[in-house]
Order: C-alpha cells, then sequence, then structure tokens
C-alpha cells in the first residue's frame, strides 16, 4: 500500500488503515536512515490474514512507535519485521485481538536495544504462535 | 520540478471504479501545508494512485483513500529526504487483499 524511502522521518504517522479484512497485504515497507518521534503504522481491522504488515529497514530509529493493531481476528501472518542498528526508547509492536492463531508477530535484526519496549500482546486466545 | 507546494489540494477523484490507474505524480522540492489527492470511489484495482519524489515534506498529508475494495494495488509510493509532521496516507476500507509494496 505504502513504500517510503526516506533519509529522515521525524514526528510523523505514515499510515493509517481502518479497514474490515485484510489478506493477502503488505501495508507499509520503510528505507530509512533515522527514525525518530514517529509512529508508523496503526491499523484498525476485522481480520488480518496471510499478510505481512509492516517492514522497516533503518540505521537509527528512536522515541518511536512503529506499529499498533487493533483487531479481531489475526492468522497466517507476520505482523512486523525491523532491521536496524540502534533502537532506543522505542515501542516496536502493539497488538490487541480476541485471538491470534497461526502467527508471527514481530522479527527483530538489531545491534543495539535501549530502553525499548519490543512487543505487548492483550488477547483472548492465542495458538500456534511463535 | 515544482520548486515549492504549500496549503494545496492537488487533485479530488470521485469514481465508481479505479482500474490500472496512476491518478497523481508530483515532484517537488518541498511540500508543506498540503494533501496531495483524495479518492473516494468504490474498488480500486491494479492501481497506483500516488508518486512523490520531494526532498522535504512537513506537515501534510499526501494521500486519503475511502473506498469498499482495494486489491492488487500500491496506492503510494513515496522518495524524500525528510518527512517531519506528515500522515503519509490514511485508507478507509471494508476488504483489502493481494497488495505488493
Amino acid at each position: 500500500m505504502l513504500t517510503v524511502d526516506a533519509r529522515k522521518i521525524t514526528h510523523s504517522l505514515l499510515l493509517t488503515v481502518d479497514a474490515r479484512a485484510i489478506t493477502h497485504s503488505l501495508l507499509l515497507t520503510v528505507d530509512a536512515r533515522t527514525i525518530t518521534h514517529s509512529r508508523l503504522l496503526t491499523i484498525e481491522a476485522r481480520t488480518i490474514t496471510h499478510s505481512l504488515l509492516l517492514t522497516i529497514e533503518a540505521r537509527t530509529i528512536t522515541h518511536s512507535r512503529l506499529l499498533t493493531v487493533d483487531a479481531r481476528k489475526i492468522t497466517h501472518s507476520l505482523l512486523l519485521n525491523v532491521d536496524a542498528r540502534t533502537i532506543t526508547h522505542s515501542l516496536l509492536l502493539t497488538v490487541d485481538a480476541r485471538k491470534i492463531a497461526h502467527s508471527l508477530l514481530l522479527i527483530v535484526e538489531a545491534r543495539t536495544i535501549t530502553h525499548s519496549l519490543l512487543l505487548t500482546v492483550n488477547a483472548h486466545k492465542i495458538t500456534h504462535c511463535c | 520540478m515544482h520548486d515549492k507546494i504549500t496549503h494545496s489540494l492537488l487533485l479530488t477523484v470521485d469514481a465508481r471504479k479505479i482500474t490500472h490507474a496512476l491518478l497523481l505524480t508530483v515532484e517537488a522540492r518541498t511540500i508543506t501545508h498540503s494533501l496531495l489527492l483524495t479518492v473516494d470511489t468504490r474498488t480500486i484495482t491494479h492501481a497506483l494512485l500516488l508518486t512523490v519524489e520531494a526532498r522535504t515534506i512537513t506537515h501534510s498529508l499526501l494521500l486519503t483513500v475511502d473506498t469498499r475494495t482495494i486489491t492488487h494495488a500500491r496506492l503510494l509510493t513515496l522518495d524524500a529526504r525528510t518527512i517531519t509532521h506528515t500522515l503519509l496516507l490514511t485508507v478507509e476500507a471494508r476488504k483489502t487483499s493481494h497488495f505488493d509494496a
């Protein structure tokens, strides 16, 4: 849906999606040097299936909230994939869902992670996830 | 190339169906306080709605989309140096599927 190639992203909200069903979709890819004080993607949906929501390649991510997902059902999805050198003072992923199944929520590849909260999940039922 | 785009709404589209379309391309040094494209439609398929190449984008919302179904679409591609205080894309839809970004 959205691809962003930038040097610096600050104090920005890149994408908001309000949908019933999201299937087989890659919503946002970001390639940037620096991401600061930004909230990249927020999603409100009933169903998310077979989707990769957000991929990020960056040198530095600071004071940012990368992805928030509010959904009823999430299946067969990878929510967030982050490849960065340094992550500081950031909250990578928050998920609020009833049911999460057959999904991989977060992949992070980084050299340094400090003062950060990588993942918060609030769900009724979680099955077959890693 | 435009030098500066400020306080601008470049294009609004109200259509039933959008297929195989590129609605708007923008090349500018600076984009500030602007909403470039608004789209109100039922169906979007095989479309790239907006491409933007800019040095600096500040205090802008580039694209808003209100639709029922989006399939096989890439709505916005952006090449920029600095993006600040900006919301790039808002999408309101019933169903989104088969996006390639």
